[in-house]
Formats: structure tokens, sequence, C-alpha cells
């Protein structure tokens, strides 16, 4: 689990949000991998609307799980 | 010019939303100075999203390098002043070096951004190194930022996907290959016309290259396997070119000095040219059209007792060959375009050349060092006077070495870049005089922008104005430096201009002299580099024939856009290239067949192999008489002659022909001085 707190890189503090970006976009990778291969998208009228909307509903999602 | 277009609108608003919407979520971060940010929105955004999100990416990725080489250099030399302007300068020449021998290749914008982040971040914090990081990631963060608002922006709103584009640039280089090769076969179009028209299409099939990389960021199916089809296509369009050209050529000089064989080969050129017109209902690729000419063209090969006794048989023969490579090639180009267009890919892929750009290190080295130079004297000009704002001329003059090193004369683009940076930066500070004091939030600082970026905007995307539009947008967002203050630092932005302007001149001044030599130098290193690679393709160096073919069409494409087709000489100098391109496909021919050959064929044809790499290796301008190539060329045809006439020595023979009339048809472009009783461009009644 990602703690909600500065990580620390070597002594460059990052923002916790850092951690949440990334760990969002591995998600919405694999999602995306998923998707393609399965024929997911020849369904979707706009994917590029489809990942950024995914990409806020799970960032959205893991934020506030940790408030 | 044309009017902009509601796409070209499109694009302007997209790009002042992005840069609006950028701005905010900097504020939000607390960030204050946001030039970085709007430079990068200037400078990304394009209108189709592939080529958006690849010079995006390049850019992110040429900052990080930069930034790295950056921390090397403080946690080095930060106690020196003097070794760390040296070692940066060091630096950006070596970026200089990378980028101009990646040339036109679109990962070359890596190398340009690390050359010129270095100068943002290393002298920017010269005077405090331990504000490495701070400054470093603001940059990175600032750059990031931007790359992702516009290009999720341009991804959301009326996207622009680089697949139709490409589709329709492989078909209208088909069709125009078609139409070209069925007057060039039916001999219509002789002279400049001609020549200008191949320029066009070699130019073309070049920027194919350009946009299969960026379509790469943007549609699926061209990662992985896809991306290799279309290099395919590529390469086999460069081998359909070369054959047409000799087809053309070589058909012209049958006809002329063996008027009695022309006859003979005519009916195949005709049907092969009925074929490929786009006019005729033939040429809609009629399977059994196709099978017709290739049974009549098998019909007009000459005999191999022939070939063995005449040159002009040796000719026919070869030209019977092409015509039908022609067919095959061109049913080969449709079936790879299909594919790239259905997002498939051939069950069986030939390799495809990766690297076609030749490279040449001597100008890269060249530019290197004069940019090593002017950033070593700026320095030393910044440093010996104390100049507060000399950062800012540094960063000019570093980002002109970093993005012009690679053109001819930079000079004369530094001079542009002057004039209109000059308006940029006025309008700049007018903007922040008049306007910035009336600004209270977002969407005023959105229309105060807009006074000025959304014209440029929408001349952005045309292809004759956008490069200057862009230098006036970037230099009035540099004057502007909007930052998050309330009240406006007019000395600053002044200060700040006038060490921005000053920048440019010495950029000019710099440019005119460490590299005053022009394009005749860069026509001179291309003549000699076809030489080199000829030499190395008859040397046997590791040299496909794609390879060769692909470098060559490079070259060809960058003497079209040298030399005047109007002088003879240089007139003369394009035709002597293309014959190089017909000489390096005997070669590879020769090499291909020497195997079968009997030891004493094999032999002959070794010693002429080696003559022409002698000849082509040496550094003197002209051979004498050219004698020994002459003569080791005479040698093994008479031993194939001699020869029972198999498939591998015909082979050989024909392609010996062929090499031997190329080159003493064009003595004076391959160093070869006249010999006795052959024609030549200055003797034979031939047009060119």
């Amino acid at each position: 689990m990602i703690p909600l707190r500065e990580l620390d890189l070597a002594g460059v503090f990052l923002s916790p949000m850092v951690a949440y970006l990334l760990a969002t976009t591995v998600f919405i990778g694999m999602m995306r991998l998923i998707l393609r291969y399965s024929g997911a998208y020849r369904w979707i009228w706009h994917p590029a609307l489809f990942d950024v909307s995914l990409f806020v509903i799970v960032l959205t999602a893991l934020v506030v799980s940790k408030i | 010019m044309s009017w902009p277009s509601w796409r070209d609108s499109i694009f302007a608003l997209r790009l002042l939303f992005g840069m609006v919407l950028g701005i905010w979520i900097l504020m939000q971060m607390g960030m204050t100075s946001s030039s970085t940010l709007l430079i990068t929105f200037l400078t990304v955004t394009q209108p189709l999203t592939g080529m958006l999100v690849s010079k995006g990416v390049y850019r992110i990725c040429g900052t990080i390098v930069g930034a790295i080489a950056v921390f090397v250099v403080v946690s080095l030399f930060a106690q020196s002043r003097e070794l760390y302007v040296l070692s940066i300068s060091l630096w950006i020449s070596v970026c200089v070096y990378v980028s101009i021998l990646l040339r036109d290749a679109p990962i070359a914008y890596i190398p340009q951004l690390a050359s010129y982040t270095s100068v943002i971040i290393g002298y920017g914090i010269v005077d405090d190194p331990g504000r490495y990081f701070d400054t470093a990631s603001e940059r990175v963060v600032e750059i990031t930022l931007a790359v992702i608002c516009t290009s999720v922006i341009s991804a959301l709103i009326f996207p622009g996907s680089v697949m139709p584009v490409l589709k329709q640039r492989m078909n209208q280089l088909l069709t125009a290959t078609d139409s070209w090769a069925a007057r060039a076969l039916r001999h219509e179009g002789t002279g400049e016309p001609s020549l200008a028209e191949r320029a066009k299409l070699i130019a073309d099939a070049m920027e194919l290259g350009g946009l299969r990389v960026h379509a790469r960021f943007d549609v699926l199916s061209l990662r992985g396997s896809g991306d290799a089809v279309v290099r395919q296509l590529q390469g086999r369009i460069f081998s359909l070119l070369a054959i047409l050209i000799t087809l053309e050529e070589r058909g012209r000089y049958l006809r002329l000095r063996y008027p009695t064989r022309w006859p003979a080969i005519k009916p195949g050129y005709e049907a092969v040219a009925a074929i490929m017109d786009p006019a005729t209902e033939a040429g809609q690729s009629d399977g059994d059209a196709i099978g017709a000419a290739h049974r009549l063209i098998d019909r007009l090969q000459p005999s191999l007792e022939d070939i063995r006794r005449d040159d002009a048989a040796a000719i026919a023969f070869s030209l019977a060959r092409q015509l039908q490579n022609v067919l095959s090639l061109r049913d080969e180009c449709r079936r790879l375009r299909d594919f790239v267009v259905e997002g498939t890919r051939p069950r069986i892929m030939q390799s495809a050349p990766s690297d076609i750009l030749y490279r040449d290190h001597m100008s890269a080295f060249m530019a290197a060092f004069a940019a090593f130079g002017a950033m070593v004297a700026v320095s030393a000009l910044w440093i010996g006077t104390a100049w507060s704002s000399g950062f800012y001329a540094m960063l000019m003059l570093s980002v002109q070495f970093g993005l012009f090193s690679g053109i001819d004369q930079p000079a004369h683009l530094a001079q542009a870049f002057f004039r209109y940076g000059a308006v940029g930066v006025i309008a700049g500070i007018l903007c922040a005089a008049l306007l910035l004091p009336r600004v209270d939030g977002i969407v005023t600082l959105g229309l105060a922008l807009a006074t000025f970026i959304l014209p440029c905007a929408l001349l952005q995307p045309s292809p004759q104005a956008g490069k200057l539009t862009l230098i006036l947008s970037t230099s009035f967002v540099t004057a502007l430096n909007i930052g998050d203050r309330a009240s406006l630092d007019l000395p600053a932005v002044l200060n700040l201009s006038v060490a921005y302007l000053a920048g440019m001149v010495f950029a000019q001044i710099l440019f005119l002299v460490t590299r005053p030599l022009g394009s005749q130098w860069t026509t001179r290193r291309l003549l000699k580099g076809i030489k080199a690679d000829l030499a190395r393709l008859t040397g046997g160096g590791g040299f496909g024939r794609a390879q060769f073919e692909g470098r060559m069409f490079d070259r060809i494409n960058g003497l079209f856009a040298r030399l005047d087709q109007s002088s003879l000489d240089e007139h003369g100098l394009l035709q002597g290239a293309f014959a190089s391109l017909r000489v390096g496909a005997n070669v590879s021919l020769l090499r291909h067949r020497i195997d079968g050959l009997s030891p004493a064929a094999a032999n002959a044809v070794n010693a002429v192999l080696a003559a022409l790499d002698q000849h082509f290796r040496s550094t003197r301008r002209r051979d004498r008489g050219g004698r020994l190539v002459s003569d080791a060329l005479s040698q093994a045809s008479q031993v194939l002659r001699a020869d029972g006439p198999d498939r591998h020595s015909i082979a050989a023979l024909v392609a010996l022909t062929s090499i031997d009339i190329t080159l003493f048809y064009r003595p004076s472009f391959f160093g070869l001085g006249p010999v006795d009783d052959r024609p030549s461009t200055q003797t034979a009644a031939v047009p060119r």
C-alpha cells in the first residue's frame, strides 16, 4: 500500500501524488493492454476520452481511499 | 499563402486553451515562472496527434538527458567556474555533433533539447549550484506538464490522426510513381521536367520515413511489426524508383546508340507503361494484363548466344529483366500499402533496412567545434563583463546553435530569427506593460495571451509561415515572462529582452564567422560520400543493396535541394549521382553472382571489383585515363564471354556491361579520364 506522506528518494522529497500517478499509470497501462487484446476498443466511440476518464476515475479512487 | 482553414482555427484554440490550463495547474502547484511551460506548448503542439506525442516524448527525454549531464558537471566542477563553463560548452558540442549525425530524424530532437537544457539549468545556477535540484525539477515538471496537457487535449478535442495522412501520402506516392513511370517508359518527358518529377518522388519517399516515426506514437497497429511493414514499403519504393530511372536512361541510350536493337524491346516498355498508366483501364492492376506483359517480355529477351556476342543484346536482356522487376515490385508495393492500411502484416517478412540515412561525421565535427568555440567566447564575455542578464544571451545562443547547426547556412536563419524575434519581444513588452496590469484572473490572462498568440497559432500549421510565427510567439512569451506577481517588473522585462536580442545577434555573427562554407561545401561532402559508399560496396564492406539504395536516395535528395538544375554542370552532377546508383546496383549483382562463376571468371570479376575499389578510394580527383578500370572490365568481359552460357556468367556479363557503359558515359563525374572509342556525354549524340 502507498502511504500518504512524502517519498524520500535518496534525500529528494517527492509528493505522494507522484506515487499515485505512477501507480495509476501502471494500472491503466495493464488495463489498456487487456482492452486492446480483447478487442474492446472497437466498441468504444472515443478511445482517448475513455482512457482519460478511466485514468481520472482510478486516480480519484486511489486518492480518496487514502484520505 | 492561403487563409487558415477550420482545422487551423481548432488547432489555435486548442493551443490557447492548453496554455491557459497549463498556467492554471502550475499556479495551483505554487510554481511562479511559466515561460518554459508556454514555450513547450508552442513548440510541441502540432496539428497531428502522433507528431505532437513524438515531439513531446523526445522533448521530455532530451530535458532529462540534459539535466543528468548538468548533474555530472555540477558534481565535478562546481568549485571551478572555468572548468564548469568549459565542460558545459563541451557537452553542448557533443549534443550538436549527435544531432547532426541523426539529421532530420525526429529523434534528433533529443540531443537538441539536451544541449540547451544544460545551458538553462547549468548556467542558471552558476552562482549557486545548490539550487540544482530545484531548477532541474522545475524545468522537467513544466515540460512534462505541458506535454501531458497538450497531448491529452489534442487526443480529446478533434484529434488529428497521422494514419489518414500516411495513407494519403502512400497512395499519392504510388500513383505519382505510376504516372511518372508511364511517361518515362514512353520517353515522353525528357530532361529537366522528368528530373524535377524524380526529385519530387524521392523527396516524398524520404518523407514517408518521418511520418512513419510519428505514426508509431499514434497508431497502435504501427508499433512493432507494423513499423517494419512501412519501412519495407519505403525500401521497395526506392528499389522501384531506382529501376525505373535505369530503364528510362538505359532505354534512351539503347535507342540512340543501337537503333536496330531498340524496336525489339520497345513493345515491353509499352506494355509496362500501359499497365502503370493511371489513365488507362489496364492501370487498375489487372492480373491478366500483368501476366500477358510478363509473357511478352519473356519472348522479347535475346538468346544467351546473342548476349555473349553483343553488348547491345546484353543491355536489352538486362532491360527486359528490369521491366519484369518493375511489375513485381509495383505489385509488392501495393500489397505492403494494403497491409499498412489494414493494420496487418505479411506472413513472411523480409528484412527491411533500419538505417537508411547517410551520416557525415566531418560536417558534424565541424559544426560541433564551431558550437564549442561560440559557447566559450560568449561565456568569457559574460563572465568578463559581469553582465547580470548575460544568462539570457547565453540561452539564446545555445538554442540557436542547438537547433540550427545542422543547416547549410545557419546565419541566414539566425538573421530571420533576430528580425522576427525582435517583433515578438516588442509585442511581449507592450503586452506586459499595457495588458498584464489589467489581468485579474485566469480568463483575463487567457484573453491577454490571445491577442498575440491566437493570430500566430492560426498561421503555425502553414508550411511557409509556420517556423516564423513560432519564432514570433516564443519570443513573445519569453519577453512576457508571466509570473504570479502583483506588480509588473518592467526594468526586469527590458533587461531580459535586451539580453535575449543580444544573444540572437551574437549567434548570427558567430555563425557567419564559424560556418561560412554554405551549401557548396555540403554538396562536395555529399558527392564525396557517394564515392565513399561506392568504394565500400566494391570493397565488400558489409553493405546491403537496400541500405545502399536508401542512402543514395537520401544523398540525391540532399543534392536536389542544393543544386540548380538549370546549370549544366550541376545538372551533370545530379545525373552522375543517379548513375552511381546504377553502378552500385550492378556491383551488388556481381557480388551476388561471383560464387556461381568458374574460377577464372571469378578471378576476373574480383579484379574488376578491386580496380573499382581502388579507383573510388583514391583521393585524387582524376585517375589517369581510367585505364586500370577499363582494362579490368574488358578483360573480365572476355573471360565471361569465353565461358559457357550459364545463368551466372550471363548475369555477371550483363552487370559488367552496365557498369562499363555507366562509368564511361559520365567519365568526368566518376573521375575517369576519357578512354578512346567510348561514347560519353561529351562525344555521344545523346540528349541529357
